[in-house]
């Protein structure tokens, strides 16, 4: 029989011993055995352990899931507020974004991207389709310069033309940066494209109107030189006319002397061409050219500008001395419209001493090449410039002749601008004032 | 029309122009001599035979004008023609005042240049032999005793023997001497002849108001 004394349990020999755990055949026949029944928490005391903290596991976990999702949630919504102000701020200024994937050859476009290059929002863009929109005027540089930065890995930074089916020429401004792969292949460029026509049309309108400025400047110049240019022809055509009358005499003589017809003859095809450049140089000063800058040696511009005002300046009775070196003088730039800057210059210093005595009527013109930069300047003895004038004369309107309107100086300084060069003044400590103006010397040009 | 020893100078700074027009008028037969300034011309010697100068009116230097004036300073009588590139109206109307032959305009036509630079060379001659003629009465005046040279005032003033007389405070007799001995010195044949020898060099007459 089994009892219960005070929680211990006994066991009675013949009884089940199951509930004690134990086997019956391990107890001695007739041994009692006193046991106490385990509690709940004894029994299941690591099945809880577990499972709290299994469950507090499972609680952290969740709730740190859940945490994270809010994060996630809340960046995605910046994202995309993100995305929606890129865009906004990109549909505003019309800005194309753009990404070229080089790997894939695929290109990812905006809206406004798509629009800008005639694209539709579904088509699939790769590079070449891309390329074909390009101006062909503009195709190999564009794709000149998309290539150097690929090479270079610098910023593509470049304007070109597009020309959509149908539609006028537009101009598009795109810079790019790019991204390498680790292996340092080109992956992907990023990049921004802008329509600039409006600006674009803007600043060749100025530059059209900057040209007729300076066309017209010149056109005046010329009219002031009209004596000295006539002068200049009528030497060559004086000694045309001689020679030819010369000749004609000699020629009626019994026993004409060849040789001297032949010098004479000579000499008229000579002074032919002499009068034919003359009238290409006028011609090339009235004509209205879009400046055309090449390689020049700034002492040949001088010399030309020279036999164009010598006959003037003889009349004026101003001795000049240009000291123009053996050493060339490279710059970059627009013979005619540095030809222009000069003769403006020299006639300024002729007006600026018409009322000083004869003997102080003299022009100077000097040349060095300082620091990569090359350097003229034009010195005169006249009654120099007011201090208070001396910044003031380079504005527009502003001159301190009497029938001056003052656009000369000022249309020198952009001509020089446009040049990459500077035009200052400055009065000598002698009296006079000296004009000076330096250009970026060219280089890779033998010296 | 001239020919033999007439002489050219041209001076122009061009040296095309120069040689043209000294070929020009090597052809018409004339001796020429090319200066290329006023300063290259001016520091040649003086011509034996006549000359005239073909001069180019705006130089390097010095001008033709200025030529022209620095000519009339050491009294070189040499005719000058102008030759300038521009017609300006008051240059030329300078250089014909100070006694240039002609103002001629480029291109010039040679016909033209030939007629000019003959009428240069004629008056050249002309001018020669009207400098003669004074060197002779400069020369013959000089050689006359300050008495003769005040009694010759007199005469070429129409005074008679009388007058010249009271006038000087000598006797009649006296005047008729120191007359006959001028007159002779002079080479003159006749008071008119007198008055227009005197008159070549310049002499005024004497008289009261004047001496």
């Amino acid at each position: 029989m089994t009892g219960v004394l005070g929680g211990v349990k006994t066991i009675e020999p013949g009884a089940s011993t199951a509930s004690a755990g134990f086997g019956v055949p391990a107890i001695p026949s007739g041994a009692r055995v006193l046991f106490r029944e385990p509690s709940f928490w004894e029994r299941y005391r690591y099945w809880i352990v577990a499972t709290v903290a299994v469950i507090a596991l499972q609680a952290l976990l969740i709730s740190s899931l859940l945490v994270n999702r809010r994060r996630l949630q809340r960046a995605r919504a910046a994202a995309a507020d993100e995305v929606q102000r890129m865009s906004l701020a990109t549909e505003a200024a019309k800005l194309g974004a753009w990404v070229c994937d080089f790997t894939r050859d695929v290109v990812w476009a905006n809206e406004s991207c798509r629009r800008l290059f005639g694209f539709s929002t579904t088509e699939r863009i790769d590079l070449a389709r891309f390329m074909a929109y390009i101006h062909p005027d503009d195709r190999a540089r564009a794709t000149a310069a998309l290539q150097a930065a690929l090479a270079t890995g610098e910023r593509y930074d470049h304007e070109f033309r597009i020309a959509l089916p149908g539609s006028t020429v537009r101009w598009i401004t795109g810079c790019g940066r790019l991204e390498r792969s680790a292996d340092g292949h080109p992956r992907r460029m990023f990049g921004i494209s802008q329509d600039i026509s409006e600006r674009k049309q803007l600043q060749l309108h100025a530059e059209r109107q900057q040209n007729e400025l300076a066309h017209l400047a010149r056109v005046s110049a010329l009219g002031e030189l009209s004596s000295s240019i006539a002068h200049e022809l009528n030497q060559p055509l004086t000694a045309i006319l001689s020679n030819a009358q010369a000749g004609t005499r000699f020629l009626s003589r019994p026993d004409p002397d060849f040789a001297e017809i032949r010098d004479i003859l000579g000499d008229i095809a000579s002074q032919g061409q002499r009068a034919g450049e003359v009238i290409r140089r006028m011609r090339a000063m009235l004509r209205k050219d879009k400046p055309c800058m090449v390689g020049l040696d700034l002492r040949q511009v001088v010399d030309e500008v020279l036999s164009m005002v010598r006959s003037d300046l003889l009349v004026r009775s101003i001795v000049f001395q240009a000291a123009l070196g053996d050493v060339p003088l490279p710059v970059h730039g627009d013979r005619v419209q540095l030809q222009q800057v000069l003769i403006n210059l020299l006639l300024n210093a002729c007006d600026a001493m018409s009322d000083v005595p004869l003997e102080r009527r003299r022009l100077r013109i000097a040349v060095a090449v300082e620091d990569r930069t090359v350097v003229c300047a034009v010195i005169d003895q006249g009654h120099g410039i007011p201090v208070p004038d001396l910044e003031r004369i380079f504005d527009t309107f502003v001159s301190t002749k009497p029938l001056g309107i003052g656009m000369g100086l000022s249309i020198c300084r952009s001509i020089l601008a446009l040049h990459g060069g500077t035009l200052v003044a400055a009065n000598n400590p002698e009296g006079g004032a000296t004009f000076r103006f330096a250009l970026p010397a060219m280089e890779g040009t033998a010296s | 029309m001239t020919s033999g020893q007439s002489l050219v100078h041209i001076v122009d700074d061009d040296p095309a122009v120069r040689t043209a027009l000294g070929r020009l008028l090597r052809a018409e037969g004339h001796q020429v001599i090319l200066s290329a300034s006023a300063e290259e011309f001016l520091t040649r010697p003086p011509d034996d035979g006549n000359a005239c100068v073909l001069l180019d009116l705006a130089m390097p230097g010095l001008g033709g004008l200025a030529v022209q004036q620095r000519m009339r300073e050491v009294g070189d009588l040499r005719p000058v023609t102008f030759l300038t590139g521009e017609g300006n109206v008051a240059s030329g109307v300078h250089a014909m005042k100070a006694g240039a032959v002609d103002f001629l305009v480029k291109p010039v036509d040679g016909a033209v240049l030939i007629t000019a630079i003959g009428t240069a060379l004629h008056r050249g001659q002309e001018q020669r032999a009207r400098h003669a003629i004074q060197r002779d009465a400069a020369a013959r005046i000089a050689s006359l005793t300050v008495r003769e040279h005040e009694v010759m005032l007199l005469v070429i003033a129409g005074m008679t023997n009388k007058c010249i007389a009271g006038e000087l405070g000598i006797a009649e007799k006296t005047v008729k001497i120191h007359r006959a001995n001028m007159i002779a010195k002079m080479g003159a044949d006749s008071v008119a002849s007198l008055v227009r020898l005197t008159a070549v060099v310049g002499v005024a007459p004497g008289g009261r108001k004047g001496i």
